[in-house]
Parts: C-alpha cells; sequence; structure tokens
C-alpha cells in the first residue's frame, strides 16, 4: 500500500485553512454552555421550585440523545420552522440564508449545556454545607455567598472536566459536516475527493485534532501547575 | 442584652426546641450544656437564622424580629450583630488566613481595606497567629484553623459571639491553646454563648451555666450552683458521667 506523504501535507494545508471554524466551534458552545450550564446547575443545587424539575428533565433528555442527532433534529427544525416564521412576519429572508454554522453552534452548546451543568451541579455539592454557613454567619447577602465563596472554589473544582469537555466538543465539531458546514475534516476530505486519497487526508486530520487537543492539555496542565505553586508559595 | 423569647424549631415531626426563654446581659458569658440531640447546637444556628426557627422572637441590639417572619433585611441586620465560631472551623478554604478575617469587615460592613486589614492583622496577633497570615486554611493545624475562626468572629465586633463546639473536633492536644484563647477573649468583655464538652473550662469562664435537653432548659445558675448545688436529678446524671 502506498502512502502518499505529500499529499497528506498538502490535505492538511488544507484542512488547516478551516482551523479557526472547528476552534470556534468548540469554545463557543463551551462559553454559552458555561453560563447557561452553570445557571441550570444553581437552580438545581438551590431547588428552585418548578425550574428545578424542569431543567432536570432537560438535562437528562440531551443527555442521553447522541449529538449527531441533537445536530440534525435542529437543522430539521430550524430549516422548517424559519421560513414559516420568515413568511408570517414578512421578512424577504430565507433560510438558505442563513450561516449554517449558528446551527452546529447551536446543536453544540445544547450538547454542552446539559453536560456543563452537571459538571458544575457536582462541583457545588462538593463544598461543605460549611463554607455557605460561615459566609452567611459573617453577614454576607445570599449573592456575595455565591459570588465570593461558591464560584471562586467551584471553578478549579470543574477546571479538568471542563477541559474535557471542551477536547469532546472540538471532536463532536468534525460532525458538523452533516449540517453542510466546513471544518478541517471536511475541508480535507474536499481535498481528497479529486484524487480519492482519503487515507492521507484521514491521517493528516487526526494529527491536527491530536495537536489541538495536546495544547489544550498544556495549557490546562500550565495552569493547574501555576495555580497550585502560587498558593503554595503564600505559605507564610 | 439579647433576649429570646418562646424559641421552637422542629425537623419533620422531631421536635428539636420546645418554647425556651433565654435572656444574656452584656458582657455575659453562658456555656450550654447537654446530651448530644437536646438542641443546643440548633438553638445557636437559629439565632443567626443560620436555622429558621418555627416560633419565637429574639431582640438584640436595636432588632427586634420575629424568627418565623424576619424579611432577609431583617435576618441581614441580626447576622451582623451575632458571629459564630463553628465545630469544624469553616475557615474559607480558598482564602487566607487575613482573607478570611477581613472578608466580613470588607464585603458586608463596608470597612475601608487599609482599615481591615490593620484590624486583621492586630486580631491575627492577638491569637498568636501573626506569622501565619497568609497562609491557607489547609497549611494550618485544627488549632490554629480554630483560632483564626475566633479572630473571623471577633473581627466583626458583634454583640454576641456563638460558640458552636469549639474544641470538639480537636486533637486533644490542641484543645487548650483554643481555649485559652476563648479565654482570654471572655476577658475583654464579649457577650458569648458557648456550647461545649469541657466542663472544667465552662466552669473557669462561664458567668452562667445552662442544662439542656430536648429542647427546653433544665437548670439553669452560676457554675457553682450547677456544678457544686445541683438540683435536678437529669442535670446530677449527666455531670457524673464527666466528673473523675
Amino acid at each position: 500500500m502506498d502512502f502518499d506523504f505529500a499529499f497528506m501535507f498538502e490535505a492538511s494545508l488544507a484542512a488547516l485553512h478551516y482551523l479557526p471554524i472547528t476552534l470556534l466551534l468548540g469554545f463557543l458552545p463551551l462559553i454559552f454552555g458555561s453560563a447557561i450550564g452553570l445557571g441550570i446547575a444553581l437552580i438545581r443545587h438551590y431547588k428552585i421550585p418548578i425550574l428545578a424539575v424542569f431543567f432536570k428533565w432537560f438535562v437528562t433528555i440531551f443527555k442521553a440523545i447522541p449529538v449527531v442527532l441533537i445536530l440534525l433534529v435542529s437543522y430539521l427544525v430550524f430549516s422548517d420552522v424559519f421560513d414559516t416564521m420568515a413568511d408570517s412576519l414578512a421578512l424577504s429572508i430565507s433560510f438558505s440564508d442563513i450561516d449554517r454554522r449558528w446551527i452546529a453552534i447551536f446543536a453544540l452548546t445544547l450538547y454542552a449545556t446539559s453536560g456543563l451543568s452537571e459538571i458544575f451541579r457536582g462541583a457545588l455539592a462538593s463544598i461543605p454545607k460549611g463554607q455557605t454557613d460561615a459566609a452567611s454567619s459573617v453577614g454576607l447577602t445570599n449573592l456575595q455567598v455565591l459570588r465570593r465563596v461558591m464560584i471562586p472554589q467551584v471553578i478549579p473544582l470543574a477546571l479538568p472536566l471542563v477541559n474535557n469537555m471542551l477536547i469532546s466538543l472540538i471532536k463532536a465539531s468534525s460532525l458538523v459536516s452533516m449540517v453542510s458546514v466546513v471544518d478541517i475534516l471536511n475541508g480535507a476530505v474536499i481535498e481528497a475527493n479529486v484524487n480519492y486519497r482519503y487515507l492521507e487526508a484521514y491521517v493528516a486530520v487526526s494529527i491536527i485534532y491530536w495537536g489541538v487537543c495536546a495544547s489544550i492539555e498544556a495549557v490546562t496542565a500550565g495552569y493547574e501547575k501555576y495555580a497550585h505553586r502560587s498558593r503554595r508559595r503564600q505559605f507564610a | 442584652m439579647i433576649e429570646i423569647k418562646n424559641i421552637s424549631k422542629s425537623f419533620g415531626k422531631n421536635a428539636i426546641l420546645k418554647g425556651m426563654n433565654v435572656r444574656i446581659d452584656k458582657g455575659e458569658v453562658v456555656v450550654i450544656l447537654g446530651p448530644s440531640g437536646s438542641g443546643k447546637s440548633t438553638f445557636l444556628r437559629c439565632i443567626n437564622f443560620l436555622e429558621r426557627a418555627d416560633a419565637g422572637e429574639i431582640s438584640i441590639g436595636q432588632t427586634k424580629v420575629e424568627f418565623k417572619k424576619a424579611k432577609s433585611k431583617e435576618i441581614l441586620a441580626v447576622r451582623r450583630q451575632t458571629a459564630m465560631v463553628f465545630q469544624q472551623y469553616d475557615l474559607f478554604h480558598h482564602k487566607s488566613a487575613i482573607e478570611n478575617i477581613v472578608e466580613g469587615l470588607i464585603v458586608a460592613r463596608k470597612v475601608p481595606k487599609e482599615e481591615a486589614y490593620e484590624k486583621g492583622l492586630e486580631l491575627l496577633s492577638k491569637v498568636g497567629l501573626k506569622d501565619k497570615r497568609d497562609a491557607y486554611p489547609r497549611q494550618l493545624s485544627g488549632g490554629q484553623q480554630q483560632r483564626v475562626g475566633i479572630a473571623r468572629a471577633l473581627a466583626l465586633n458583634p454583640e454576641v459571639i456563638l460558640f458552636d463546639e469549639p474544641t470538639s473536633a480537636l486533637d486533644p492536644e490542641l484543645v487548650g491553646e483554643t481555649l485559652d484563647v476563648i479565654k482570654k477573649v471572655a476577658q475583654t468583655g464579649v457577650t458569648m454563648i458557648i456550647v461545649t464538652h469541657e466542663m472544667s473550662f465552662a466552669y473557669e469562664i462561664a458567668d452562667r451555666v445552662i442544662f439542656m435537653e430536648d429542647g427546653i432548659i433544665v437548670e439553669q445558675g452560676s457554675p457553682k450552683e450547677l456544678f457544686e448545688q445541683t438540683k435536678e436529678e437529669r442535670t446530677k446524671q449527666f455531670l457524673a458521667r464527666f466528673s473523675r
């Protein structure tokens, strides 16, 4: 079996051209998902009536659905609803004018939200009740307790798992070709469509995914080491 | 002066406090004794609304409020006149010793940063931990953590400090240093309610000792009256287990 290294290089250049899209599809859902997920986690942690039950089901449902299906269903529902709505509002835009990347980001955000809310809920639950009691006893309001005592302790606890989620998202973003968004995988495949050297294209993309994930790991590991050391340095 | 009237609290069907009345004068040190499950800790936790009592009222400083009806503003007002020292210390894990002490001052009381840190440092030396100002809780022994906890309570300059079994979680060797700090604080005229199982400490420090069981006060009086001229049979039984 011959392996065309030259083409592999070519394919990786073609793929790298779309790296920003892949990164966008990883980071944006992570940011949106963290914000919404933290909100859901807090609602469930403090057992806010009605909403807590609602989000419990929301998370249970979305946790169990494969990303591919979330992606395809969002695409179909969105394409269907969008034109009807645009029509009824007498807008002159149609579904085909909409950037499909937003649908991909929406679907990945749904996936990230359910996962991240569970991560934050676990971290919140692992903070001893005494921390809240102590903060209330020195006269902090509930919001101050949250902002100054709970959240700062939740973030370092959740960080390794959030990092994991980011890597899952980057990998899951390879599915967006199904809603005709071009990412690194799709970019390389398009290149290979010319000469049928798909193996080289796939290997090239694998290496890029590996490089991206390794860099993310390195950054988080570096941060954890820094956080650990800066805490130790303060030892009197 | 603090006055608590007719305080009651149940957890489900389990009545923990059954209408207690307690009045504490300014500067008085009150020790509460009692078997576990008698409601001592719940009583302290209800005073500063860490638990919500079902009935009764509290008046402290200028604030007078019914437990059940208190709104968050009134709860905050009561909390800002009380401070608590916890059995498990409960220092903020992510803050250094000095940051633990100034947190309430800066955030809740809006004391200027510099002034707060000055006071924090002064209190750290008072509890003998000036050199640990930047140490994090996990770098401190239990006794040191509890002393920071006491400094955190003192910083707020409250009407009353509530001690919830402050030495129960400590190694026997570290109990002494913590009790010494509490004694020192008591001498400065701070009003205190202390729940403890340290009998000799109670005898030494208390102006008044309250023995409670099943959510009511069984007997109270000066340490001499309660320990040496015990009236109630139940109190005698309880104290007998501690005498050597």
